[in-house]
């Protein structure tokens, strides 16, 4: 079989959650000499986009996206060595937490999820995020984009809170941020003067590459 | 259909509709079991869910007496009742919250979990009791088997005429979601990453179900409620749903049946799929909240019509957009299409899309009352 027909096959083996044979054909194409990003992109990215989209249109439900994470996560192992020696840097990097007093975290995983989907390094900050935890986060890694999630009408309050923080420590400029959550919205975003609002996890990723544009 | 020609207790009013019959009106019950009582009280949420002062049962029931609703007594659960206690101890206490670790001591070792009080919100678990499925399972299994029941139906009397009781049981992911250290996504991994365990355990579970059917049916409770919010498909999908949820679901809504008991399933967000499944394949009595877009994806018209001659409906105000951010008029019209939707032949409670917010509006939930006692009047 050839390289792109190949290709094709860990994309489509990703959708169906095939973490042994994904890891198998990953590990042939390397070592028949191909490039680990066509690899990263034309199979893991590639099927993770569909599953993102089948998801949308509710063909793809959370535990069988669950289940094409960990396929990815499985090759991204075997991929990540070549991909480092090869100097090749992940498309952003994004911060991600859900604010200080929920513990609602479902939201936030899956847009973890379809962001390294897509090619973002995720540092996951959990939930019950404190602000100062996001701006200690922000100074650590330096990310392009701030993700907070949030479910309740009471915690939502905290987005504002920590967006105050992040200025008040001098990084609002260094950072786009984003929010979601069943409580939030586009006006609610825009009145605590966030970048974007996604509401859902495709959107997020849509969002986040709109802002790295 | 029969019609009930005078005015019925709200007991009644619930039954009646919950058995497809025609009631003097639509009943109304929007779902404020935990929130919107608490704050009612003005007092820390601890004080309720911790110091049981007042208890949350007591605390509902005030709330049922304030809105004027047609109430549901949903307090006794039978995979969570609490039997032997367990011990406690205050690890963080803070004006935002209290950090509780509670632990019982079982023959096959300890059981433990830490529980987070908010000031203002429900509890939830940092640390929960199943963080080895192989090592803890037995300890579960020990602690589950240990609650007496000696009267599962005694707090019948605490509800009378104001609504209806009913005694809880959890689907299997909301069984194993509400065991599980990790939560519902630790939860979602182990049916892929421990297939055998996670049998055993549904095997077990079934298995308790039904022992507990058989202490609790002959007490004649006005319904059995399946809690199945963890079982929604925007968290569990039809493939789960029908290897570890439904086996349960249709042996409790069989005994049931057999038992002259209803049988109601909760499963909130996705759950158009849910309510086809269980038309075809369940002996299911009541269907709710039948959440709409965006949280869910029921049209209440489009299920009247397709499974109305089943199941009786519960639904479906939407809690976010209407209920706790909509003005009254937004409540009257999206009630009234409600009714439009549902109510024609009985068969239909007027309920919330899920459990309202905390600061749903006192003016909103009246509104929504208002409506079923007016536009929803049969006779």
């Amino acid at each position: 079989m050839d390289a792109t027909s190949d290709l094709k096959r860990i994309a489509a083996l990703l959708q169906e959650g095939s973490i042994t044979q994904v890891k198998q054909l990953t590990q042939e194409l390397l070592d028949r000499g191909a490039s680990p990003q066509t690899i990263l992109n034309e199979g893991l990215i590639a099927g993770m986009a569909v599953v993102g989209e089948k998801m949308r249109s509710g063909e793809m439900y959370l535990p069988e996206v669950l289940q094409s994470a960990s396929v990815m996560k499985a090759a991204m192992e075997i991929l990540q060595p070549h991909l480092l020696r090869s100097g090749v840097e992940p498309i952003g990097r994004v911060v991600l937490g859900t604010v200080k007093g929920d513990m609602h975290d479902i939201g936030k995983n899956l847009v973890g999820i379809m962001l390294r989907g897509a090619g973002f390094e995720v540092i996951d900050l959990g939930l019950n995020t404190p602000a100062e935890k996001f701006v200690e986060a922000i100074q650590t890694h330096s990310p392009a984009v701030v993700g907070m999630s949030a479910m309740l009408t009471t915690t939502m309050l905290q987005m504002k809170k920590t967006i105050e923080a992040i200025t008040a420590a001098q990084l609002r400029e260094k950072v786009k941020i984003m929010v979601g959550g069943a409580s939030v919205s586009q006006r609610f975003a825009d009145e605590i003067g966030a970048d974007a609002y996604a509401r859902d996890a495709v959107t997020a990723v849509e969002r986040a590459q709109a802002m790295l544009a | 259909m029969t019609t009930s020609p005078t005015a019925l207790t709200p007991r009644q009013r619930i039954l009646t509709a919950m058995r497809r019959q025609i009631p003097d009106h639509v009943p109304v019950m929007p779902d404020i079991s935990n929130m919107v009582p608490c704050r009612l009280l003005g007092k820390p949420f601890w004080e309720i869910y911790l110091h049981e002062d007042p208890p949350l049962d007591e605390a509902y029931l005030q709330a049922v007496k304030y809105y004027g609703i047609d109430g549901w007594y949903i307090y006794d659960n039978l995979t969570m009742y609490e039997a032997p206690k367990w011990q406690e101890r205050i690890l963080q206490s803070s004006e935002e919250e209290l950090q509780v670790e509670r632990w019982l001591d079982t023959p096959f070792g300890r059981l433990t979990e830490v529980v987070c009080y908010p000031r203002a919100d429900p509890p939830w678990h940092m640390s929960a009791m199943i963080k080895d499925i192989a090592q803890d399972f037995p300890k579960l299994r020990w602690y589950l088997e240990q609650r007496p029941l000696e009267d599962p139906c005694k707090n019948r009397g605490k509800i009378g005429e104001l609504g209806i009781y009913g005694l809880g049981l959890e689907t299997f992911m909301g069984f194993w979601v509400w065991l599980r250290e990790g939560g519902s996504m630790q939860a979602l991994r182990d049916f892929y990453e421990q297939p055998e365990l996670m049998r055993q355990v549904q095997e077990y579970y079934l298995d308790f179900v039904d022992r507990m059917l058989d202490r609790v049916l002959p007490c004649r409770p006005d319904e059995i409620l399946i809690n199945g919010s963890s079982s929604s498909l925007s968290l569990s999908s039809p493939a789960i749903y029908r290897q570890y949820d439904l086996p349960i679901i249709q042996r409790i809504a069989r005994k049931c049946r057999q038992a002259g008991v209803i049988c109601h399933q909760h499963t909130c967000g996705r759950s158009r799929l849910i309510v086809e499944i269980n038309y075809h394949e369940t002996d299911i009595n009541v269907m709710e909240p039948l959440e709409r877009p965006p949280g869910g994806d029921v049209d209440l018209a489009e299920v009247k019509r397709k499974f109305g001659d089943k199941f009786c409906l519960k639904g479906n105000v939407n809690t976010f957009e209407t209920m706790l951010n909509g003005t009254v008029a937004d409540v009257v019209r999206e009630a009234r299409a409600c009714l439009a939707a549902a109510a024609a032949g009985g068969g239909f409670i007027l309920a919330t899309g899920d459990q309202c917010g905390r600061d749903t509006p006192d003016e909103n939930l009246f509104a929504l009352v208002e409506v079923a006692k007016t536009h929803g009047r049969y006779v």
